[in-house]
């Protein structure tokens, strides 16, 4: 009876007094510890969280004309309003007050940065070492300055070397907080800040990673050519475009091809062409509505020998009985969203587009031609040649189109080339009856910032 | 010559002398006169002595005696050793008698004689099984002072010479008088419980302790076995559907008890899974917007995670359910939904083993798919032709892979169109298809009449130191669905062992074995509404009794012609299917409680309490090669061959299926010590107290795997690639799903809890609780963790006062008020940035996490205060009695999800800073109407109402309640349940719906509003008027019951149309007869409501139809639930062998008696066709049951 005794009271002392705090002090799985290193590398494992940059420029370039009555019209109900509203350069894309008032192109390009951010700045107090974090912060880095890259492309003026200190970029996050002001920096600070992620990530950075969708050295290469790219800076763009292709080199080889499919085309994530994996937003394969219709003016600049039309295009009639013309479809042939990301290609004609600027016309054609002999059967290759460092320039520019044809770099190139007498064109387009053009200096160049993301936050100023 | 010196001057006086003389005589011996030590003790302890003058002379103790430490140590010491005892009377008086008992008794006889003295009366109260009462009110008819028996049942009380009478009372039991005779002053009463009374074996269980109900300060309310006997259902969730004012338990599955739609435990689920589409229970409706709402499950003192389920409603002694914050937060953090405490039984100690056997058997009708209101074969066929003539539909090509099926007719008038078949044919074969109504085959091969039996065996009985209570149940449950069956098996043993004397350790097991057969092809594949929807006009078996096959994934003409490509068949008929089904679920569940109580001094007792809850649940799902799943699966992992037969990407052969399986377990623990004391000063004073702590774990595992080419013959399957995917029929590769997964969740909680209740005089009750818990996953800081909740309470038990006592009409009237905090948590919230760990990453296969939440420092725990008045009417002897509780919850700090700037990374953030205010009134009324020898009529009345309000100015109208208003969240200053419609405006010359704008201007399906004003508040979704009518009426051994239930004040939108085909969504074919309804040529909009299906805003305007102020119904009923028959055996006249036997016929499911909506429509049964889990209202079951007790 007395054993009973001490041994209930002591056991309630132990446990009343010894310990406790240290018993829920516990693990439960599926919630990682905050502070373990390990957790970053799976946040950066998370191929969604990263990947994805807008898609409002997917309907607003040239290469696209919507004509039939049936796509239109789907397009037109509210949900799709928006792909409407960026094909014919709309100054409002999302209503406020709509089921489709949310930026979700805008979104997903800052929950990328979230996702940096929060790994940048918690890294430092985790447990792992400096080594370790230093790879991972590198890693996210690559990241931001990717998303930071698409956003000013899409909701900032071009840049402009004489205004780009004054003109408005977008916020700039660098920290996770979720109070802090979304006041625009300029798009010189945005730039500035790409630039100087990317040098920072360069020397942690692996140089070479399991899969595309992991940023490694040539990824960091990659996208600061295609930063000094659209900055206009054609020596810095070629410089790195050529350490990146230090780095990675591979051309898909598509002469010997019939047909595409996800067996004899590499995926996304091992495709060696690719530096670092990026899809617009929506991923997937395109859905019936949304398919992208390429204009005649492209086609006839694409050409019906080159691989590119025969593998990666299709006539209306496999996507619908309803539509007409031909329509882009690499990502249906192969299962994969559509790779917009730095490319060995990209580079390629980042150093033939550098040539021509210098008005070496016979090597910038000589670039042009690595990629244009992996992109024609054998027999039907011919060499291109250029008479001219302009015409060179054209030629170039022709080829990022056939290239680079639905996805965002199309619009991006119209942008940084709208004022250069040799590209400055007024596009128009009809829809639903209406008329709309596109005018070299129009503001319509620069995508509206949703009034759903000014209402919440009014001190994030408009475009105009 | 006996004599007792009770007034201190005789005392003092004769103490005096005896001190002198003793400290004289025997100070060198060492031993001192017991006069003298009991007068020294006296000083010491403040306490005076009673005994017979001549019993302590010539007695002598060792003057060490005195140094014992403590009174009692003493007088032992002093008195032990001579043979002599004492008693225990009121705080610091003592009565010494000798060892011998019959001299007490002498000496109580001839206290009588005594003029200047009061009567000392000892004894017990015993219940009618003869265990002790604790709580009993004694009061005597010569004064005002009343007492209170102790733990133990004993009561020792001084009374006055002129009393006559004394009384015992105590609620719920016959008040019995005692006449004092002068002879007998060592009592032993029996109280039996009140006849006609429902309030009979009260127990307010919390879980923690068990109260007396006139000491409860909270608001409470007990459910009893009898009360839980009168529906005979095998889930113990029907049996409270009516029972308790404020308690409401919505039954959405009306064939079934047990054997729910959804069965298998979601393991990432925030919230209860199994059995969420068949039933939901509040108590005093919502506390809360994102988290748990469903209340916190108490089985014998531990908290549970099974499903109500899982108990055998048989062992069920009874149920109290803690409704407001001094009863439930002695639960702390997960109290603020209330809490169930279920109390199992126990056998009686000293009495002979009982047995008692029943058996149920219930049967059903079919459901009536008349309620689904689908269109005839006619109106179908029309309605595809517009389709097909409007160009909705896109037209099919068979040249075309992986086109979407559409349906027999459509296709026809395509083919008509592009000329394939002649006019003739085509008007043969819709001819055909029109005398056809698919229902009647559904009916005949999918559904069955549902039918159930329950068996269930218990004994019960105890000895001198233990008693038991074993009990084995049996039930089998076949639902309406062909194919479906549930079976259960459940085993109790209870345990009561007394050790030592003093000790009782209590143990309970239960297990509970559960068998589900799933194989049953559900409504919803026939309805939901697809480019495959089950039409009007088709057969599961045509006229030549060949099955039907259909192709339910890709447009037929294309999958026509791959069979002889060598793909497996790829169409579906639903008698296949539940040939070849194979689903099986199995699941097991132990629980074991140990509860040790062990009294150590004057009240103070010990508990340490031990659960351990495990459970095994597997669940199983094997497709053999001619399932359709089977089929369709392979089919899409087989490219299309250019040449040559097609081949399987995966390699699997002819043999095996594929076989689904997860593994469920979980083992809780709760260790819990924890001090009692229990004590009543003076005869006046009565203290309660708990203090505790306690700890609990729980833990639950879940492992998924899929195994392919499984052959179930040699137990062998096919490796395979999860990550680098396979050659599809689509052209591209696809991933293989179903990667093993094992997931394993461990939570702990800590807590320290303390609860205490002071009574005096049996009438004033103060009583306050608190609680500190501490949780593992909430917060890294403790701070984040440490609330401490806490309650606090008042009752006055006026009856009791004098004032009252002439009044002889009113035997119970009691008045409580409470308030305090209840928490609640969300286990998917944290203040850190939440991580959440997936499995693996899609494209690459590597493990990944993302970011689920960003940080958020300022998270806290929900919290609720809850005040409460309450009063407690018992009239007329109890055969009249009222309970009436008002409360006012205001919940702070509440989870709320708001939206956030995307640009911060996120679009909403869940923060704690709503307000939830809810108030209510709950009421019982409960009568006996009249009552004689052969008569018995008893009604009960529960009423409830509730109400709630959200106020958030973050919960602003937005874009989602324009467009969606009658599913859209929160709303500042509404209820959690509002619904706002749009004013409907007809359609307009296109058929689209318009609506009036806030102005009165119509707005046409194109354009957006943009204003709260313009929605027309219809009211709430769930009512706030409700409860039941119970009524009883016995003559001599037959009674009949009727149990109503009813509800009154909410709306409802009338199912209708869900959706319409179109180029974006596809085709859809939604049978709903308003289809039949539908604009389809201009002026047809004098006549219907109804929008046309074409145009390309037909999708906005159906949606504005279907959420328009024409559809809103009122949801008010009255429904019949149960009316009974059962005939008390009179077995005594024809054996000895069986005690009592009872046999009753109840008829459940009888319908509504009124509906406020004239539509035929039964507003617990609203959903429309599109819904997965769409229940139909329960037919009429016909029950019978048979009880025999031995």
């Amino acid at each position: 009876m007395r054993s009973i005794y001490k041994y209930i009271v002591f056991s309630m002392a132990a446990l009343t007094f010894s310990g406790c705090e240290k018993y829920v002090d516990i693990k439960t799985q599926g919630n990682l510890v905050p502070s373990q290193t390990i957790n970053y590398r799976y946040l950066l494992n998370n191929t969604n969280g990263f990947e994805a940059n807008p898609n409002l420029s997917d309907f607003a370039s040239n290469d696209i004309n919507i004509t039939d009555a049936s796509q239109l019209s789907t397009l037109t109900s509210l949900n799709y309003n928006y792909f409407l509203n960026s094909y014919t350069w709309q100054n409002v894309i999302f209503p406020l007050g709509t089921t489709a008032e949310q930026d979700l192109s805008w979104n997903a390009a800052y929950a990328v940065v979230l996702n940096c951010n929060t790994i940048i700045n918690e890294l430092p107090t985790s447990d792992g070492t400096e080594a370790e974090k230093a790879a991972l912060t590198a890693e996210a880095l690559v990241h931001r300055a990717d998303a930071y890259l698409a956003l000013v492309n899409n909701y900032a003026k071009p840049y402009n070397a004489n205004t780009a200190a004054t003109d408005l970029g977008v916020p700039l996050l660098l920290e996770q907080t979720v109070s802090q002001k979304l006041n625009r920096a300029t798009v010189k600070a945005i730039y500035d800040q790409i630039i100087a992620d990317l040098l920072r990530a360069i020397p942690a950075l692996p140089v070479t990673q399991a899969y595309n969708t992991l940023p490694s050295l040539a990824s960091a290469y990659g996208e600061l050519a295609r930063c000094y790219l659209y900055m206009n800076d054609y020596v810095n763009a070629s410089r790195y475009a050529d350490l990146a292709l230090e780095q990675r080199s591979t051309i898909n080889d598509l002469s010997a091809l019939t047909l595409v499919n996800s067996t004899n085309y590499p995926r996304r994530i091992t495709d060696p062409e690719i530096l670092l994996s990026k899809v617009p937003y929506g991923g997937g394969v395109s859905y019936t509505p949304t398919a992208l219709k390429l204009s005649d003016e492209f086609l006839a600049l694409l050409g019906t020998q080159d691989q590119r039309y025969t593998l990666f295009t299709v006539p209306a009639s496999t996507i619908s009985t309803l539509y007409t013309g031909r329509y882009s479809y690499k990502e249906r042939a192969i299962g994969e969203t559509r790779n917009e990301g730095p490319s060995v290609p990209e580079m390629t004609l980042i150093r033939a587009e550098a040539f021509a600027r210098a008005g070496d016309y016979n090597n910038a054609m000589l670039w042009v031609n690595r990629l244009r002999i992996k992109r024609f059967k054998t027999a039907d290759y011919v060499p291109l040649t250029a008479t001219s460092a302009n015409d060179a320039l054209v030629k170039v520019i022709d080829e990022r189109r056939r290239e680079f044809f639905g996805i965002a770099l199309r619009w991006w190139d119209m942008r940084r080339l709208k004022n250069e007498a040799l590209f400055t064109r007024t596009y128009t387009r009809v829809a639903n009856g209406v008329t709309y053009t596109l005018a070299p200096n129009s503001d319509r160049y620069t995508f509206p910032i949703a009034g759903y993301l000014r209402q919440l936050n009014p001190e994030l100023e408009a475009n105009p | 010559m006996i004599k007792t010196f009770t007034k201190p001057i005789f005392h003092l006086l004769l103490i005096t002398i005896m001190l002198c003389c003793s400290v004289v005589s025997y100070a060198q011996n060492k031993q001192i006169t017991l006069a003298v030590a009991l007068d020294a003790v006296s000083k010491k302890y403040n306490t005076k002595f009673a005994y017979r003058h001549g019993i302590i002379e010539n007695k002598f103790t060792p003057i060490e005696s005195l140094k014992a430490k403590t009174l009692d140590e003493a007088l032992k010491r002093i008195l032990y050793p001579n043979n002599l005892l004492f008693l225990y009377v009121s705080e610091g008086n003592y009565t010494i008698i000798p060892k011998d008992d019959e001299l007490l008794n002498k000496q109580a006889a001839a206290q009588d004689n005594n003029d200047s003295g009061d009567s000392f009366i000892t004894g017990q109260v015993l219940d009618e099984s003869g265990n002790p009462m604790p709580g009993v009110t004694i009061k005597s008819d010569g004064s005002n002072s009343s007492v209170i028996t102790n733990a133990d049942g004993n009561f020792s009380f001084f009374v006055p010479k002129i009393a006559r009478i004394l009384g015992f009372s105590y609620l719920g039991y016959d008040r019995n008088e005692v006449a004092l005779n002068g002879t007998s002053k060592k009592l032993s009463v029996t109280l039996k419980p009140s006849a006609g009374n429902n309030l009979d074996e009260v127990v307010i269980s919390t879980g923690y302790q068990d109260i007396s109900p006139e000491r409860s300060t909270g608001s409470v309310v007990s459910v009893t076995k009898k009360q839980l006997e009168q529906v005979p259902v095998a889930n113990v969730v029907q049996r409270l559907e009516s029972l308790i004012p404020g308690v409401k338990v919505s039954i959405t599955a009306g064939d079934n008890s047990f054997a729910y739609k959804n069965t298998q435990l979601g393991i990432n689920s925030g919230t209860r899974s199994v059995g969420r589409a068949d039933y939901d229970m509040t108590i005093r409706g919502t506390s809360s917007l994102v988290g748990e709402k469903f209340p916190l499950v108490v089985v014998d003192g531990a908290i549970s995670q099974l499903d109500l389920s899982a108990l055998n409603p048989n062992d069920i002694e009874n149920i109290t359910f803690l409704k407001d914050a001094s009863a439930a937060s002695i639960w702390g953090v997960r109290a603020a939904n209330g809490v169930i405490v279920v109390t199992t039984k126990k056998g009686g100690l000293n009495q002979a083993p009982s047995i008692s056997f029943s058996t149920t058997a219930s049967v059903s009708g079919k459901p009536d798919l008349n309620y689904l209101h689908t269109m005839t074969s006619a109106q179908q066929i029309a309605y595809e032709q517009e389709l097909v003539n409007k160009s909705i539909v896109s037209t099919p090509n068979a040249a075309i892979a992986l086109g979407q099926p559409i349906a027999e007719v459509t296709d026809l008038t395509f083919k008509l169109k592009a000329g394939t078949i002649t006019q003739a044919q085509y008007d043969a074969q819709i001819s055909q298809y029109s005398a056809i109504d698919s229902r009647e085959q559904i009916s005949k091969y999918i559904l069955q009449p549902a039918a159930s039996q329950q068996y269930n065996l218990s004994v019960g009985g105890g000895g001198t130191a233990n008693s038991y209570f074993y009990s084995a149940s049996y039930s089998k449950e076949r639902p309406n669905t062909v194919g479906n069956e549930a079976r259960r098996l459940t085993v109790t043993l209870n345990n009561t062992f007394k050790l030592f004397k003093k000790a009782t350790l209590t143990t309970n097991f239960k297990g509970s074995f559960f068998n589900y057969v799933n194989e049953g092809v559900g409504l919803s594949s026939f309805y939901y509404p697809s480019s495959f929807t089950f039409m009007p006009y088709n057969q599961i078996v045509d006229d030549n009794g060949n099955r039907v096959g259909r192709s339910n994934h890709y447009y037929s003409g294309w999958t026509n012609t791959l069979a002889s490509k060598g793909f497996l068949n790829w169409n579906y008929n639903p008698l296949d299917e539940l040939d070849n089904a194979d689903n099986v679920q199995k699941e097991n569940n132990y629980s074991f409680n140990a509860n040790l109580n062990v009294p150590i001094f004057k009240g103070l007792s010990l508990n340490a309490f031990y659960n351990n809850e495990r459970s095994f649940g597997n669940f199983r799902q094997y497709y053999n090669e001619n399932t359709y799943y089977y089929r369709d699966f392979l089919n899409g992992f087989t490219p299309v061959p250019l040449t040559g037969t097609a081949v399987n990407s995966i390699g699997l052969t002819p043999g095996g299926g594929i076989l689904n399986q997860s593994t469920t377990t979980t083992n809780n623990y709760t260790i819990r010590g924890q001090l009692n004391y229990d004590n009543t000063f003076a005869g006046k004073h009565q203290l309660t107290v708990i203090a505790g702590s306690e700890i609990r774990q729980t833990q639950v595992g879940q492992g998924v795997s899929t195994l392919y080419g499984y052959n179930t013959g040699t137990g062998i399957s096919r490796q395979v690639n999860y990550f680098t995917g396979y050659p599809s029929v689509a052209g591209y590769t696809s991933g293989l799903g179903g990667s093993p997964t094992q997931q394993d969740k461990t939570r702990r909680y800590l807590s320290y809890y303390s609860n205490a209740g002071y009574t005096y005089n049996g009438k004033y009750t103060i009583s306050a609780s608190a609680r500190y818990d501490d949780y593992n996953n909430f917060g890294v800081d403790r701070k984040f963790r440490a609330t401490p909740l806490w309650s606090a309470g008042l009752k006055w038990n006026v009856a009791k006062e004098s004032f009252l006592q002439s009044q002889d009409w009113i035997s119970n009237l009691n008045i409580r008020a409470t308030y305090g905090v209840n928490g609640n948590i969300a286990t998917d919230l944290y203040p850190y940035t939440y991580i959440g760990l997936g499995s693996a990453d899609y494209p690459t296969g590597l493990p990944y996490a993302s970011i689920i939440s960003p940080a958020n420092p300022e998270l806290r725990w929900e919290k609720t205060y809850v005040t409460n008045f309450g009063i407690d009417i018992g009239a007329l002897n109890n055969r009249l009695g009222l309970t009436a509780d008002i409360y006012r919850k205001h919940g702070k700090d509440i989870f709320a999800m708001f939206p956030l700037n995307g640009t911060y990374g996120v679009t909403t953030l869940t923060r704690n800073s709503s307000e939830l205010v809810g108030k209510g009134i709950d009421l019982g009324l409960r009568g006996t109407i009249y009552n004689n020898k052969d008569w018995d009529v008893t009604s009960i009345l529960n009423f409830a109402y509730n109400t709630n309000k959200v106020t958030d100015s973050r919960f602003p109208a937005t874009s989602s309640l324009y467009s969606n208003p009658a599913y859209a969240t929160y709303l500042d200053g509404y209820a959690t349940d509002k619904m706002f419609v749009y004013k409907n405006a007809g359609l307009d010359a296109t058929g689209m719906t318009q609506i009036y704008d806030e102005n009165g201007v119509i707005v046409p399906a194109s354009r957006n509003i943009t204003s709260v004003n313009a929605l027309v508040y219809a009211g709430r979704t769930s009512a706030p008027y409700f409860g039941s009518f119970n009524t009883t009426v016995r003559f001599r051994e037959f009674t009949l019951m009727a149990i109503a239930t009813y509800q009154f004040g909410n709306v409802f939108l009338r199912p209708t149309i869900s959706s319409y085909p179109s180029s974006r969504l596809g085709v859809s074919y939604d049978l709903h007869e308003d289809v039949a309804k539908r604009w389809q040529k201009a002026g047809d909009e004098a006549t219907t409501n109804v929008p046309g299906v074409a145009g390309v805003y037909a999708g906005q305007s159906l949606l504005r139809y279907q959420q328009s102020d024409i559809n809103v119904l009122k949801g008010d009923y009255i429904r019949l639930r149960e009316l009974s028959l059962s005939y008390k055996i009179p077995v005594a006249k024809i054996t000895n062998a069986v005690k009592a036997a009872n046999f009753a016929f109840a008829v459940r499911n009888l319908g509504l008696l009124w509906t406020a909506n004239k539509e035929g429509l039964d507003p617990d049964f609203t959903t429309s066709l599109n819904n997965r889990t769409m229940g139909l209202p329960a037919t009429v079951s016909y029950n019978f049951t048979l009880n025999v007790n031995f």
